[in-house]
């Protein structure tokens, strides 16, 4: 571990000069007057235009590929399929099932099966619908249910569980059972959820001798970097990956996909650049999705209200293979979110023909406390217990694997804070009139385990002209890095904000900070490291400007962005005017340090929510919420708020509206547009979505922060169901809950 | 998307004469909302064949609203938005005006038109999607009968292998005001009840509405001061932007505080808007202040119906219940 001691932690009992300030985005001009340059804009002279082939089939085999047609289509360059693709050195992914970037054997519908290059991306639609592919079916598995029924067709191994049954456990959970006063048993179920980012995949390849530059749209340009030149079996001084500004991520483009490989291949056969961008539709199948899950969730508590156990058994859908089956489910985050001593929890991933489930925002602990937090409520309601309540008397004090005390747990803090926020007045759900339009609230909190340490560079920079440069290897995905990173280093450095500028997404030009920006880690992984580089450029500043004004080295102290004499301010030297005097630049390079011993980072929150629900149609609105969250310490209170607006619109679209719709016979995915796959729009907004600071000190490192980018959809689920419950006394366990499924339990209850 | 040519017609006249000189290879073009829509997305069969001509219909002049005697005549090509604007129409037919206000965004019904509403494609998935083939599409069988959600298939269940259902919004709406639509070909003006256009829309592997190949849709007629109350409800699943998962078109004419005629029109339950004359009848002639609307709504969709079909068979009478009362009161 190369990682360096910490500095004296940021006090948390008084405010800091930039960091915890309202800082407007970095990036925001350049993106709204459309300056901003995105991969999809890049187009180098000579670049052609690649489109994909994809499966028309869930399961089977490529026999033959006829491209006699589309071949004559004008402008069409070259059309390449499983038997002719170049194929790279690596294979796509480490392990030993991976699949080539091209092949033939198709595991899912809309699976890579080649790829047409034109001149214009016209002339490669037009010649990729002429092109024709004859299959060999094979019986394919496109549900849960479809894969354990007992005569399903296994789809590799001894039987369609990835890898058996995989168990959580903490306690002893018969003790649990043997203790409880009340116990509630339930089903509950979660849909596939697609991340429709504004700017679909893609890239631009781009061959230099033996170096490929590639714009890309993704979360990580060094760990795709890293990937890439594996693949390819190159060193990664050859690959060089440019991702300035990217149209959102939330999971989707953290990973190496069959399209980078297959735009820098095309790239080379044709010695030309080529651009390879996803369509809408495609966008649905590039980006892969959350997975689907169902569970059945068992709770014990004493009459007092203490929990006593909590029992699940989780199913996820894993897609083809073992790679990524780890995000078909899981079950621990929602483990952590109470003190409850004995837990268990048995996952089952399982196999069918559809796209392997990548990383969602939250991915596996949106699925979990979605469903955790309403059974929580189950509970509470049937201790006849405000579910505020029943919650704030079930704090947990020691994460339960590692069993070691949270290095800081704001969530009595989100609780209270919110509470008051939202003006939380509990009152049980009323029996409802034929058709009234009802209103009620509901609570949800969230754990989500953080990250402690990962190696991060980073470096802080003087030029001659004074300005300051934050350098972070890293892809800004809309989170802020743009921004927060050079509040950091002012902070740090003692300068003006408007002083720095951030410089990140090219991989030649950046140390490397992470290899991809997901799990709320970034700002807790980089921000030390630029606190770190920021020190050792003051120090080199202090060092220089001594020399440079020929004083002894306690004789000077910085003043602003100068160094000057400490017996007279008025003899000093600039920062620009030291880079200028010592080679145009000054560079202070710094490691992430190490983090405590005997600590568990975790984000918590909680949310409140108010619904209205109309009986006569089962249609809900979300009138407002108020999202109390425990980041450690908010760098950026105006970048905070956005998160949490898009985390829970996200978490509300999860929730109540998003389902995509597979058909069960041909395996394609029927609402892959953006007017049949239903995200929230303007008329779906709540009146307000307020963000309240629930952040407590935080000792997993000096700066005192962790993340804010996951659970604010999390909490989002579960609440707004619970409003539901609330409103109409009818539950729905089902996500997302439509119309019908409200109106399916409104009719349950009356024949109750 | 196959390459096209696009021609501007003069009129509806010089329209005509385009689509005989070009075949069966022409098609009508009016904003192009929904018809690019299945250009570009390649739903090969849904246009048979491939268009190599289009005719643009937004020069033909045709987007005119004038009174001809006590009808108020709608030009084919007016948008939806200078009709939600035009003082006659606002006046004349307010449940257009509510109707409109829900469909699509307003980006959509500055370009988007009369006619283009009235004669879109339906929105089933199957029918939609590229790789898939469907009796509407020219091919056999109904894959959204074969996957059995009832969430996609229609609450009305009829003859027909089709069960998708009419996404227009505006065809309930004309059905209750008792409009007729104005068709121009080549042996001269036809009208046809707009209850009648969609004749065997389940039955028929072209299209929805029954209007001949070479013929020009060129306006919708609306009598005036007939219904004295009107009332239009939508419900869909997202806020807006949303085709209808079920809707009601409601018009009474009201005298002497007795209801002497009125119009229950479904909308999003089948291939065609559906009049709902069990419950029409059990309105007419009642005193309006009697009228007990939960009742007209559970008297309306009798056992006749579909199943469930996932709530929208109480959505609907929900919606009945409502329109009813608000057209009632007006």
């Amino acid at each position: 571990m190369r990682a360096t001691t910490p500095p004296a932690p940021w006090p948390s009992d008084r405010p800091l000069r930039v960091v915890g300030h309202r800082a407007v985005r970095a990036s925001a001009l350049a993106k709204v007057t459309g300056r901003a340059r995105f991969a999809s804009d890049i187009a180098p002279v000579g670049m052609l235009h690649a489109i994909l082939l994809r499966a028309r089939i869930p399961r089977g085999r490529v026999l033959r590929i006829d491209t006699a047609a589309a071949a004559m289509v004008p402008g069409v360059v070259r059309i390449v399929g499983p038997f002719d693709f170049p194929q790279p050195p690596g294979p796509l992914y480490p392990g030993s099932r991976s699949r080539p970037a091209i092949d033939a054997e198709v595991r899912f519908a809309g699976e890579e099966i080649g790829a047409v290059v034109a001149q214009t991306s016209a002339a490669a639609l037009n010649a990729a619908r002429l092109v024709r592919v004859d299959y060999e079916a094979h019986p394919a598995v496109l549900t849960m249910d479809d894969a354990l029924a007992p005569d399903a067709p296994i789809l590799g191994g001894e039987s369609n569980i990835v890898s058996g049954v995989d168990t959580l456990a903490c306690g002893d959970i018969d003790v649990g059972i043997a203790a409880a006063d009340v116990v509630i048993e339930a089903r509950y179920a979660t849909a596939a959820q697609h991340h429709n980012a504004l700017e679909p995949h893609g890239c631009v390849a781009a061959w230099q001798d033996d170096v490929l530059t590639l714009w890309d749209s993704n979360q990580g340009c060094h760990g795709i970097r890293e990937r890439l030149a594996m693949v390819l079996g190159l060193p990664h001084n050859q690959v060089r990956v440019v991702s300035d500004y990217v149209g959102g991520g939330f999971g989707g483009k953290i990973h190496l996909k069959p399209y980078h490989v297959i735009a820098a291949q095309l790239a080379r056969l044709t010695g030309r650049p080529v651009r390879l961008f996803m369509d809408r539709r495609e966008e649905f199948i590039a980006s892969h999705q959350r997975a689907p899950t169902a569970r059945s969730i068992r709770l014990g508590a004493t009459r007092d209200g203490r929990l006593t156990f909590i029992d699940q058994v989780v199913r996820g859908q894993a897609g083809p293979t073992d790679l990524f089956a780890r995000n078909a489910a899981g079950a621990a985050n929602g483990m952590r979110l109470h003190g409850c001593t004995n837990m268990r929890a048995e996952i089952r991933r399982v196999h069918t023909n559809t796209p392997p489930p990548i990383p969602f925002r939250g991915p596996t602990a949106a699925e979990d406390i979605f469903c955790l937090e309403q059974a929580i409520d189950e509970m509470a309601h049937a201790l006849d217990l405000d579910p505020l309540e029943f919650r704030r008397r079930n704090i947990a004090t020691v994460e339960p694997f590692a069993r070691l005390p949270y290095a800081g747990n704001g969530l009595l803090a989100c609780y209270e804070r919110g509470a008051a926020a939202f003006g939380w007045r509990w009152r049980p759900p009323r029996r409802c009139g034929e058709r009234d339009v009802v209103r009620g609230i509901g609570v949800g909190a969230v754990a989500y385990d953080g990250t402690l340490f990962e190696e991060s560079h980073a470096e802080v920079a003087v030029r001659a002209n004074g300005r300051i440069e934050v350098r972070v290897g890293l892809t800004e995905i809309g989170c802020g890095a743009d921004t927060i990173f050079a509040q950091i280093a002012a902070e740090a450095l003692d300068v003006p904000l408007r002083l720095i500028d951030t410089h990140f997404g090219d991989t030649h030009t950046t140390p490397r900070s992470i290899d991809s920006t997901n799990h709320s880690r970034t700002t807790t992984v980089v921000g030390p490291a630029v606190r770190a580089a920021a020190q050792a450029l003051r120090r080199l500043l202090l060092e220089h400007g001594a020399r440079l004004l020929q004083a002894a080295p306690d004789q000077v102290v910085q003043h602003g962005a100068a160094i000057a004499q400490r017996d007279d301010a008025g003899i000093a030297i600039t920062f620009g005017e030291i880079a200028a005097a010592t080679g145009g630049v000054v560079v202070g390079a710094g490691e992430r340090e190490r983090p405590p011993d005997g600590v568990f980072q975790a984000m918590f929150g909680a949310h409140f929510v108010e619904v209205e629900v109309d009986t006569g149609t089962g249609r809900v609105r979300v009138l407002r919420a108020v999202c109390a969250h425990d980041a450690g310490r908010v760098v950026n209170p105006l970048l905070a708020e956005s998160q949490v607006h898009g985390g829970f619109l996200q978490g509300m679209g999860m929730a109540l509206l998003e389902e995509p719709l597979v058909d069960p016979i041909s395996g394609h995915l029927l609402n892959a547009t953006m007017w049949a796959y239903r995200t929230p729009g303007f008329a779906d907004l709540p009146a307000s979505i307020r963000f309240v600071d629930g952040s407590v000190p935080d000792r997993s490192n000096s700066l005192g922060v962790k993340g804010l980018g996951e659970p604010p959809l999390i909490a989002a689920g579960a609440a707004i169901a619970n409003a539901i419950f609330n409103a109409t006394g009818a539950r729905v366990r089902s996500y997302p809950i439509t119309p019908d499924k409200v109106m399916a339990a409104l009719a349950e209850r009356s024949r109750a | 998307m196959t390459p096209f040519r696009l021609i501007d017609a003069r009129s509806a006249a010089h329209a005509m004469t385009l689509l005989a000189e070009h075949g069966p290879a022409a098609r009508l073009i009016a904003a192009g909302g929904d018809l690019l829509d299945l250009l570009k997305e390649g739903v090969a069969g849904a246009l048979q064949p491939a268009p190599a001509v289009l005719i643009n219909l937004g020069t033909a002049d045709m987007a005119d609203v004038a009174w001809s005697d006590a009808k108020l005549r709608l030009g084919a090509m007016a948008t939806l938005a200078d009709l939600a604007a035009h003082g006659d129409v606002r006046a004349a037919a307010p449940m257009l005006v509510e109707a409109i206000g829900r469909i699509a965004s307003p980006q959509l019904r500055n370009v988007t038109t009369l006619g283009g509403n009235l004669l879109q494609r339906p929105r089933c998935l199957f029918f939609r999607h590229p790789l898939i083939d469907c009796f509407k599409k020219g091919g056999r069988g109904c894959p959204a009968a074969a996957a059995g959600d009832p969430r996609l298939q229609p609450v009305l269940v009829t003859a027909g292998p089709c069960c998708a259902v009419h996404p227009s919004d505006l065809a309930p709406v004309l059905v209750a005001l008792d409009a007729v639509m104005e068709i121009t070909g080549p042996s001269g003006l036809r009208a046809i009840p707009m209850d009648e256009l969609y004749a065997g829309a389940e039955r028929n592997p072209r299209a929805e509405a029954v209007i001949a190949a070479d013929a020009v849709v060129t306006a919708i007629q609306i009598a005036t001061d007939v219904f004295s109350g009107q009332a239009f409800e939508k419900f869909t699943v997202r806020g807006a932007n949303d085709f209808a998962s079920a809707s009601v078109a409601v018009a009474v004419a009201v005298t002497d505080g007795v209801v002497r005629d009125c119009r229950i029109v479904l909308g999003g339950a089948a291939l065609r808007p559906v009049r709902s004359r069990e419950a029409e009848t059990v309105v007419i002639g009642r005193k309006a202040a009697q009228i007990v609307t939960a009742d007209i709504a559970n008297a309306a969709l009798p056992g006749a119906w579909a199943s469930d079909a996932a709530g929208r068979i109480e959505v609907l009478r929900t919606l009945i219940a409502r329109t009813l009362a608000r057209a009632i009161a007006a």
